[in-house]
């Protein structure tokens, strides 16, 4: 088996810095002290009250200005973290070219993260794996491109965190919508990146044909011609439209990823 | 169309096979995996591949489809409900011969067979089925159905013996066809060395009605007029034991007025005719043997000729093996029906043996011999003309299912009215002033007797032949009144098979049925029968393999093995219809 990620490759990634939709990567702790109402000197910082907050975060001022719940809530100095959610369902594993691209972008973005001095936690549906070190995290994503988990896939229920959280999924479930809002609801600052194969997006099919779903194993007969694949592409811009506008509702960045782009490709636009 | 037929295993069976080969070796469209069919499910709601037969087909959908198949291909070839009757039947024969009339010191021999007959009724298991017999010169069964205890019993009460004793062994082969139905035989008569003397099938059950008696009896009574008077002929025969002084044979008015009399004495299996002549004779005349002693004949052994009414119709009717054309004829208005060779109006000759030479009176020829036959003609009647034309009036023969028909040289005066690809099959017409219409076909080898329209039939005919004698009273549409014949059922409701009902009213003690239709199964109560609801006693269909059997148990069940499959396959074709709606659904 080749390496998941190349000696130049990961030399390349240790030198990318992640800016986290508008804030650096340091943004994920204060960038000043708190200077009222604060506890001591501890780096803080302000968002909306969450049910299940400790009462003494509450910023009586903050709330009274804004009219609305407001806590400051101390963050740790040290290690950060970036909780990155991989899709394992049949869509995303059953097809060697998707998989290997989806795990090599997580692997690529924890690399990233971890050059940074913090910390990853991997999350493939049941399992969770949180891993600072980066031969520790070349290795557990290796394994995990060479045998990929054979159970459902369901969004997992995370606790709220301030930290970034990142999905990387193709979005075929039919609750995807319900996914996002679970995302939304599990991180602040949540990043979808959206991984589709050049065939789902202009699927090349002529003439009788019966489409499997490698998920359910519903089959469907078609004759395929132009008019129907002119149909089936209106259908995935509407689909992805739905998608971009549910994310924008949510405040979830949204990158729309073919996996057939290169990993610089990728990586770059990501990163941006 | 039956599978005894070898061109529906050619035919039917390479069919359903091809159609599974093609099944199992048909195209399969290309498959294609993809990560989900997310998208598909919304553009291909109602599209899906224009060639229906690469739509996914599960086995067992392409099972129910070839089972429907097989069940619509079972109900075209007509099967037979070849099962009788599954409750036991019984039939018992009772011989009403005019031997039967005989005082015996038991009593009346007729009088100990009826008690025989209630005994056997009475013992036999519980829903048993009765046929009640009554053999005579013709074998007059007048239990019309597989009867119920009870009516057995009225049926019973209801025989008389008024008929002419003849040779019974004639009348087995007839008895062995009803006994095909593995039915329980019991023959009750007085003649046991007769009977014995018969082929005798295993199985059947002799009651000897035992008691000597003298057996004079009189056959017939013919009065006819002519330009000197009325002449008449009384026939008296002797059967068994006869006694020594002949018998004094008086001819009376129905007020008891002496009109002449004689002394008879035919010896024991002979007959003598006494011919008589009068000036004038009653409207009623009563010819009766005078009994010689005590124990003799009854004083009821009587025999009553009527004088015929104006525009009556004579019949010399030659049936020896037709039971439907005398109850049809019966039932007629004006006919006289005379079975002698005494000149008559009209002559209907069934089934004969040989043609007659000359036809000096208009005759109806059912059935001439003829060795070229035509097996389920399919018939195409021609347009009949002139007076012709009265033949169809009513009836349809167009429907008629023949088992077997000759086929007739149709002489240069007559009119086809029956035709099929192979030749002509009835034709009617004029010679020399004399009409005569011509059956190719046995009357009881076709459903004719089965119809309502047969007395339409019979009817036409007899207008036909003799156009002043007989009556437009029997019209489609129009009130009939069916004449009841002693053992006949009260008719209550008459159902045909549809649902429509055709109701029978009784106006002035007479019965009226207003309905005349092409079916002959009409339901009464809740039982069966095979109509003609004039005929007495229903029709025995051939068992063949290429008729519709309608015996006693089939007509039980009330609806054809046809229907049975038809809907059979109607409700299969439902839940296939379902279960296709299910899988398109589901993939």
């Amino acid at each position: 088996m080749s390496q998941l990620l190349q000696t130049d490759e990961i030399a390349w990634l240790r030198q990318q810095e992640w800016l986290w939709h508008g804030a650096s990567g340091s943004s994920m702790v204060a960038t000043h002290p708190a200077t009222h109402g604060g506890r001591g000197s501890e780096p803080e910082f302000m968002r909306r009250y969450q049910p299940g907050d400790d009462i003494r975060w509450v910023d009586w001022a903050a709330t009274l200005r804004l009219q609305r719940a407001m806590v400051r809530q101390p963050h740790p100095m040290q290690q950060s973290l970036l909780r990155i959610v991989l899709d394992t369902s049949a869509s995303m594993t059953a097809f060697p070219q998707k998989w290997r691209a989806a795990v090599r972008l997580v692997a690529a973005l924890g690399v990233i993260t971890m050059s940074q001095l913090n910390a990853v936690q991997l999350i493939t549906g049941q399992q969770e794996t949180r891993v600072s070190h980066l031969e520790q995290w070349m290795a557990d994503c290796t394994q995990l491109y060479a045998t990929p988990p054979v159970h459902p896939f369901e969004f997992p229920e995370l606790r709220v965190q301030p930290q970034p959280l990142v999905l990387c999924s193709d979005l075929w479930h039919a609750e995807w919508q319900s996914q996002l809002h679970r995302m939304a609801r599990a991180s602040h600052h949540g990043i979808v990146i959206h991984l589709l194969d050049a065939e789902e997006c202009s699927p090349a099919y002529t003439g009788e044909i019966t489409l499997v779903d490698s998920e359910t194993g519903q089959e469907r007969t078609l004759t395929m011609d132009a008019h129907l694949s002119a149909r089936y592409r209106d259908a995935l811009q509407h689909h992805l439209d739905a998608v971009r506008a549910t994310c924008q509702q949510y405040g979830i960045t949204h990158h729309l990823v073919d996996s057939q782009y290169s990993l610089w490709h990728t990586i770059s636009e990501v990163c941006q | 169309m039956s599978f005894i037929d070898a061109w529906v295993w050619w035919v039917g069976a390479p069919l359903l096979a091809t159609l599974l080969v093609w099944h199992l070796l048909r195209h399969q469209a290309t498959r294609q995996h993809v990560p989900s069919l997310h998208l598909w499910q919304f553009i291909t709601a109602e599209q899906r591949s224009r060639r229906p037969w690469m739509w996914p087909l599960p086995w067992w959908l392409f099972a129910l489809r070839m089972l429907i198949g097989s069940v619509l291909l079972l109900a075209a070839s007509g099967p037979v409900w070849a099962a009788s009757s599954p409750q036991p039947t019984r039939v018992i024969v009772v011989d009403t011969s005019a031997s039967m009339r005989a005082q015996t010191p038991q009593g009346v021999r007729i009088t100990l067979a009826k008690q025989h007959a209630h005994a056997l009724i009475e013992g036999a298991p519980v829903q048993t089925r009765f046929t009640i017999v009554d053999v005579n010169a013709r074998m007059f069964i007048r239990g019309n159905q597989l009867r119920e205890r009870a009516d057995a019993h009225r049926l019973v009460d209801a025989l008389a013996a008024v008929h002419v004793a003849s040779d019974v062994r004639a009348l087995i082969p007839q008895l062995q066809a009803l006994d095909n139905q593995r039915s329980d035989m019991f023959i009750i008569s007085d003649d046991v060395a007769l009977w014995q003397a018969s082929d005798w099938p295993t199985g059947w059950q002799l009651v000897p009605i035992g008691g000597d008696a003298p057996n004079h009896f009189i056959e017939g009574v013919t009065v006819q007029s002519n330009a000197t008077g009325w002449q008449g002929m009384v026939r008296v025969v002797a059967d068994g034991p006869v006694p020594d002084r002949a018998r004094l044979l008086e001819l009376r008015d129905e007020t008891g007025r002496l009109y002449d009399a004689t002394y008879v004495n035919p010896h024991a299996g002979e007959s003598v005719t006494w011919t008589f002549r009068m000036p004038v004779v009653p409207d009623v005349l009563v010819a009766s043997l005078q009994p010689d002693s005590a124990d003799a004949l009854a004083a009821d052994d009587v025999y009553w000729w009527r004088k015929p009414t104006q525009n009556a119709l004579r019949i010399y009717l030659q049936s020896p093996d037709t039971r439907f054309l005398p109850a049809a004829l019966q039932i007629l208005p004006n006919v006289v029906r005379v079975e002698t060779l005494a000149d008559a109006d009209i002559a209907i000759i069934d089934s004969p043996a040989t043609l007659p030479i000359q036809r000096t009176i208009p005759t109806w020829l059912i059935n001439p011999p003829s060795t070229a036959l035509a097996t389920f003609p399919v018939l195409t009647p021609p347009t009949l003309i002139g007076d012709a034309a009265l033949l169809t009036q009513d009836v349809d023969l167009q429907s008629t299912q023949i088992v077997t028909a000759s086929v007739l040289m149709t002489p240069i005066w007559a009119q086809r009215w029956l035709q099929s690809p192979l030749g002509t099959h009835a034709y009617v017409g004029v010679d020399s002033g004399i009409a005569h219409v011509v059956f190719g076909f046995a009357l009881t080898h076709t459903d004719l007797p089965l119809r309502v329209e047969f007395p339409l039939l019979v009817r036409n005919v007899l207008r036909y032949l003799a156009p002043t004698t007989a009556s437009d009273s029997m019209q489609t549409g129009h009130p009939y009144a069916v004449q009841t014949v002693e053992d006949a059922a009260a008719p209550l409701i008459v159902s045909q098979p549809l649902p429509a009902t055709a109701r029978m009213t009784q106006i002035n003690q007479k019965w009226y049925l207003i309905d005349i239709t092409n079916s002959g199964a009409y339901r009464i109560a809740d039982r069966w029968y095979v109509a003609n609801l004039l005929a007495p006693w229903e029709s025995a269909t051939h068992r063949t393999a290429t008729t519709r059997a309608l015996d006693a148990g089939f007509l039980q069940l009330g609806i054809s093995l046809r229907q049975w499959c038809i809907w059979l396959s109607l409700v299969l074709l439902l839940c296939e219809r379902a279960l296709t709606w299910w899988t398109r659904r589901v993939t």
